[in-house]
Formats: structure tokens, C-alpha cells, sequence
């Protein structure tokens, strides 16, 4: 068993839990030595909007999110802080295109999935260019190394600069890059639809594809990433 | 044109247009329906592992480098033949006997086209001894590479080597390195940048070749073969050889040149041996009272090197230590610190009193007046190479400054034992071969 982030073998020990539960394991993740690298959100003390690190119910920007969007309910769920480590981790990922990290989170990222079984599962996509460009839409990667359904509901119309080559102003200023593909119109009226991004930075992607979807009248809408 | 001379690079990676006349090499050679193997790196690639949505698969080893796709292609222009022509060469320094014994036994190596190793003990002035065959070799036009599994290597080798060959354009190539690359006859690179050329270089000499990342890789080794021309000869440098390479040595497949002293004609500073126990709790009293102490005393005379054998322990002690020193410059080292060169600069620079540090600074650089102290001496990752790399950063300069060797330990391992018998050893050997003036 390799570790697929740091490539050294890994010396799990089996609990007497792993050995008697008869399934198998999963193997293809990270070594626990790297896993300590990444911090985990802790959900109580943040934000109901965004799930940024917060004292009050709603932080400065998701207030005025809720004025730009006053009817929108808005809920975000993260797993782990952007910081240094998860940078680092997206930069092979995603930059260098090391598909085979997709499933370094496949772990807590399942166990986070198994709250939500009735949604559907929509990633959010990339642009055409850049999906030639990697070969793999970094979402739904993540989502098929954790194992998990997802519906490609959503479709760019925009292909621009990447995100990160953006500054925080320039991306908020930006236009609706989304639709919803036609054939999966109908599909969305009365579910309940989870976004998946793996980013959340300003949250300008995931309310421009929470805006797209609203207009067929989801029962609600919510969106997850990875990292806040 | 010229810059694909010698190279091997994906389209990404390369300006310009092409001629007709470029030679084109596809990424991946298939050897079954389940694994490839990468032209790059020669690593085997489970396809299935590394599979894109596209189809396409890519080569997980080498990719710091640049993804390596199955659909892509390497592209190379072969060598111009040699062309004599005139290097100036700008250095005055005398070699030792035992230097120049070694130097001619290199020029002789080379010209025979044999894989030569230098066993040289630290501090010997390995590269000086170079320079007479680099000189030869440039004059008659052969391109030559020195590579090295360390950066700080390739970083101290490159002003070096350019004091001696001041007419020279050197590439120096590595990681971080952000300057364009150009074609230079000299390339002063890390072993990992030689997975770029193919069949390019004459001479190619091999820094280190027992330091990680390079023991026991094959890839790496395999792109120190290729990056070879078929008629190049190369040369390992060295002064704890492995295992393997001593049992080449006794094959008679690789030839060998010991120098078992240093320039300065004094012995090894052999290591004294401390007891300390309960290293792994810092703040054992009185076992920190006995570092302290050490210390203090060597303190006076020099800089002081603080060896330890992991992070955690480096900031416990590093905080001990400040507070204990408050009138010196306390600093601390590691790996994945990002002011890592600076810090290293400013030690050189004799700006900082005491060092302490993992086993990243155990080879490849040289400090003016320090003294060494090998805190819990017996860990795993001090292995016998190590231990004497690290005895060997000491007294390395022309002026005796008394600097002094300390392997603190609660219990003697073997890769202890081996490293004082393998320093004395050489000592003995020097002695004999009359390369020490007495005291």
C-alpha cells in the first residue's frame, strides 16, 4: 500500500473494527501522515452561509449575498481550510494534473456524501479549454475517486480566465458563465440539488450556478467544496 | 535549433518552430495492454492508475517535471560533432601529491572511456581534482555535465566552477530555477534535469552519488545513463561509497581513485563520543545540562552545527536553546522551511552562532570555523554515510581553528561504530600513504 500523495508505503494499522467489519478497505488514499497536513473546518463556530471560521450567524460577505440574493436560502458545507497544505495538494492536482490524487479525499469525502443520499449531486464544470487542456474536470474527478453520483446538470457558456487569475474584485464583477443544459430542464423542478466546487474563495461560482438552477424551481439548493 | 541539441522535451516545453529534421520519440512505449513504460523516466505505469477521462494515460513519476501524456511526443536534435576550440582557464591553486595522483588517474578514466569513482574522504577538494580533465575535455569541444542529487551542491559547485572557467556560459539547472535554458557545452544540473537531454554529453559527472535521492532509484539512474552519449564516459564522486558500488569496485566494472586525506595535510577530525540519555525529551535536566555545556565551551572558538534527527525535535530545542544563548544568533533549519537558502547564506556568512538542522546540511556545503555536535546520535536516519558526511563538515579550511566533532547518544548502533572506524580507517590510510604532516 502506497501512499498516492507522498509515494511512501504506508503502515496503517488495523483496528479491530477494520479487521471483524468484512468489507473491503480502502486503500487508495492518503497515508495518515499526510492527512495531519490538512485541517479540518469545525462547524460550529462558522458562518450558516459559507462555513467560513466565524463568531456572528452570517459573515460580512454572505450578508451581502443575502441582499443580492434575498431569496435565496443559502447553505455551504466545507471539509477542510485552504491553507498552505491544500494549496500545495490543488497545485499538484490541478496545475500539474496529477488525476491520480483524486481520490487522496475519497475517505471523508464519502462519509460526508452518505448525509446527503437524496440529493442530486451536480459539479460544477470547467471550460472546455481547460478540460482539454488537463484532460479531467477536477470535480467530478473527486467525486469519482470518492465513488460518489453526480448528474452533469450545469454547462459553461463562458470559457474566460481561470479563477485564480483573477483578483477578488475582477471575480465578483463577473458575468453568469452558467446554464443548465436543456435536456435536464424538467429533471430539477421539486429535488433537492447539491453544487460541488472544489474551492469556495468569494462563492461568486457557486451563486452564479445556484442562480442557473433556481429558475426551474428546485425544492432547494446547497452547495459543498472541499476547501474554504 | 539549438536548443534542442542534446535535449529531450515535449512540445510544451520548447519555443519556436521545428525543422523537418528533429527526431520525434512517442511519450510512452506500450508493453502491454495494462502497463507502459515512461520514455522520460523509464518508470512502469499501471494505465489503469493514472487513466484520464480522455483515454489518455500519464506517468505519475516524473511529474513535477511536466505531465507526461500518453498522446505526446518527446522531440531531440542529435550532438554537433565536437569542434576543438580554446577554453581559458583561470586558476592558480596547486593540487597535493595525493591530489595530483588522483587527477591523473581521472584524465587517464576519461580517456579510456571507463566509469571512474573518486573516493575522496570529505574536505578532500574533490573539485579541483576535476578540473584538469573539465579543462581537457572543454578544449577539445565535448559537452559535460555536473549533476548532483542535492541542490545546495549544484548551488555551491556553479560560482566555483565559474571562477575557473570565466569565458563560459553554465547552465545551472534545477527546481526552482526560473531562467530560460540555453545551450551550454558546461550544465551544472540536479540528477532529476538529466530525464530532459538524451545522449548529450560527453563527460558526466555525478556529485554525491550515495545521497538521496539518487541511491536505489532507478529512474534516476536510468536517466543518468541516457542522458550519457553511447561513447561519453562517466565519473561518481564520492566520499562514503555504498555498498553496491563497492561491490562494482571489487567486479572491476567500475574503476577507483581513493584519497584518503585532505588538502590541508591534517587527519579527520575523529568524532568524540558523549553519552546523553533520554535525548527525545528535550527538557531531561540533566542531559540538557550536558548539551548546554558542550555548547558553551565550543561556542567560544566557533560556530557551532547542531544535528537532529527530526523537525519536532528541532523546535523544541531551538526554543531551549534561544533562551539559553540569548547573546548569540540562534537559527533553525529544515526541509520544507522556504527561507531554507537564506538561512544556509547567512551561516556562511558567519551571521549565525549555532545552527541547528536535520540531515539536509550533512553534505555539499562548506562553513568557515564550526564545530559539529550530532544530537541523538543513534537515530535511524543517521546512518553510517551520514555520520560521516556530518564529521566531515568540520576543519575543511586552510586554518586550523579547532573545531570539534560530538555524537551525543544513549547507545551505540552500528552505523555509530561503522563511522568512526571508517574515519579512522582513512586516517590510517593517510598516514601511510605519507599524505599528513605530524604535529
Amino acid at each position: 500500500m502506497k501512499c498516492n500523495y507522498c509515494g511512501q508505503a504506508q503502515q496503517n494499522k488495523l483496528s479491530l473494527k477494520q479487521i471483524f467489519s468484512f468489507t473491503a478497505l480502502v486503500t487508495e488514499g492518503m497515508c495518515q501522515k499526510c492527512q495531519a497536513q490538512f485541517h479540518l473546518l469545525c462547524p460550529e463556530k462558522s458562518c450558516q452561509g459559507c462555513h467560513r471560521p466565524s463568531e456572528t450567524q452570517y459573515c460580512l460577505d454572505c450578508q451581502k449575498w443575502q441582499q443580492l440574493y434575498p431569496d435565496y436560502d443559502f447553505h455551504h458545507d466545507a471539509l477542510y481550510q485552504y491553507d498552505q497544505a491544500m494549496q500545495e495538494w490543488m497545485k499538484a492536482y490541478k496545475f500539474q494534473g496529477a488525476y491520480h490524487l483524486k481520490s487522496s479525499f475519497a475517505l471523508p469525502l464519502k462519509k460526508y456524501f452518505a448525509t446527503k443520499r437524496s440529493w442530486f449531486v451536480v459539479p460544477i464544470p470547467v471550460s472546455q479549454q481547460r478540460r482539454i487542456q488537463r484532460g479531467f474536470n477536477q470535480v467530478e474527478g473527486l467525486l469519482d475517486g470518492a465513488g460518489i453520483a453526480y448528474h452533469l446538470f450545469l454547462e459553461r457558456i463562458v470559457d474566460d480566465l481561470p479563477q485564480a487569475q483573477r483578483t477578488r474584485q475582477q471575480r465578483l464583477t463577473l458575468k453568469q458563465p452558467f446554464q443548465v443544459s436543456p435536456k435536464f430542464k424538467e429533471k430539477i423542478k421539486n429535488c433537492s440539488i447539491l453544487l460541488v466546487d472544489d474551492v469556495y474563495t468569494t462563492g461568486r461560482t457557486l451563486f452564479h450556478a445556484a442562480d442557473s438552477i433556481r429558475k426551474y424551481q428546485p425544492k432547494q439548493v446547497q452547495s459543498f467544496s472541499l476547501a474554504r | 535549433m539549438e536548443y534542442l541539441w542534446g535535449r529531450k522535451v515535449l512540445k510544451e516545453e520548447c519555443k519556436g518552430s521545428f525543422s523537418v529534421a528533429t527526431q520525434v520519440f512517442p511519450a510512452f512505449q506500450q508493453l502491454n495492454h495494462l502497463k507502459g513504460k515512461c520514455f522520460r523516466c523509464s518508470t512502469i505505469i499501471d494505465k489503469q492508475r493514472t487513466m484520464l477521462p480522455t483515454g489518455t494515460y500519464y506517468c505519475s513519476n516524473c511529474i513535477q517535471l511536466g505531465r507526461v501524456t500518453s498522446d505526446a511526443y518527446f522531440y531531440h536534435l542529435p550532438e554537433p560533432p565536437l569542434q576543438a576550440r580554446a577554453v581559458l582557464f583561470n586558476w592558480q591553486g596547486n593540487l597535493t601529491a595525493g591530489q595530483q595522483k588522483v587527477s591523473a588517474q581521472l584524465r587517464q578514466a576519461v580517456a579510456k572511456k571507463a566509469p571512474h569513482l573518486i573516493w575522496a574522504v570529505t574536505g578532500a577538494g574533490k573539485t579541483e581534482m576535476l578540473f584538469a580533465t573539465l579543462h581537457e575535455k572543454l578544449q577539445k569541444g565535448a559537452r559535460i555535465a555536473l549533476a548532483s542529487p542535492r541542490v545546495d551542491v549544484c548551488l555551491e559547485l556553479y560560482p566555483r566552477i565559474q571562477a575557473v572557467f570565466p569565458k563560459e556560459t553554465i547552465a545551472l539547472l534545477h527546481g526552482q530555477q526560473t531562467a530560460e535554458y540555453r545551450y551550454t557545452k558546461l550544465v551544472i544540473c540536479t540528477v532529476h534535469q538529466l530525464w530532459r537531454f538524451y545522449q548529450a554529453f560527453d563527460l558526466l559527472i555525478v556529485d554525491e552519488v550515495d545521497s538521496f535521492p539518487f541511491v536505489n532509484n532507478r529512474p534516476l539512474y536510468y536517466g543518468v545513463q541516457q542522458a550519457l552519449k553511447t561513447s561519453g564516459s562517466l565519473v561518481y564522486l564520492t566520499a562514503t561509497p555504498t555498498k553496491e558500488l563497492q561491490v562494482q569496485i571489487k567486479k572491476k566494472l567500475l574503476g577507483v581513485s581513493v584519497l584518503p586525506a585532505r588538502y590541508h595535510r591534517r587527519l579527520l577530525p575523529v568524532p568524540n563520543l558523549m553519552w546523553c540519555s533520554h535525548w527525545q525529551q528535550v527538557s531531561h535536566t540533566h542531559s540538557l545540562k550536558k548539551v548546554l555545556a558542550l555548547i558553551q565551551r565550543l561556542i567560544k572558538q566557533n560556530k557551532v552545527l547542531l544535528f537532529c534527527p527530526s523537525i519536532k525535535l528541532i523546535k523544541l530545542l531551538y526554543e531551549q536553546l534561544s533562551t539559553a544563548f540569548p547573546q548569540q544568533s540562534v537559527e533553525m533549519v529544515y526541509g520544507d522551511d522556504n527561507a531554507r537558502l537564506e538561512k544556509v547564506k547567512a551561516m556562511r556568512q558567519e551571521q549565525v552562532d549555532l545552527l541547528i538542522t536535520t540531515t539536509i546540511l550533512e553534505r555539499g556545503v562548506t562553513f568557515e570555523r564550526v564545530s559539529v555536535i550530532v544530537y541523538g546520535a543513534n537515530h535511524q536516519v543517521f546512518s553510517a554515510a551520514a555520520l560521516v558526511q556530518i564529521a566531515g563538515r568540520v576543519d575543511r579550511r586552510w586554518h586550523y581553528t579547532e573545531g570539534e566533532v560530538w555524537f551525543l547518544h544513549s547507545g551505540r548502533t552500528q552505523a555509530l561504530n561503522e563511522a568512526v572506524q571508517q574515519i579512522k580507517h582513512m586516517n590510517y590510510l593517510a598516514k601511510a600513504e605519507g599524505l599528513i604532516d605530524e604535529v
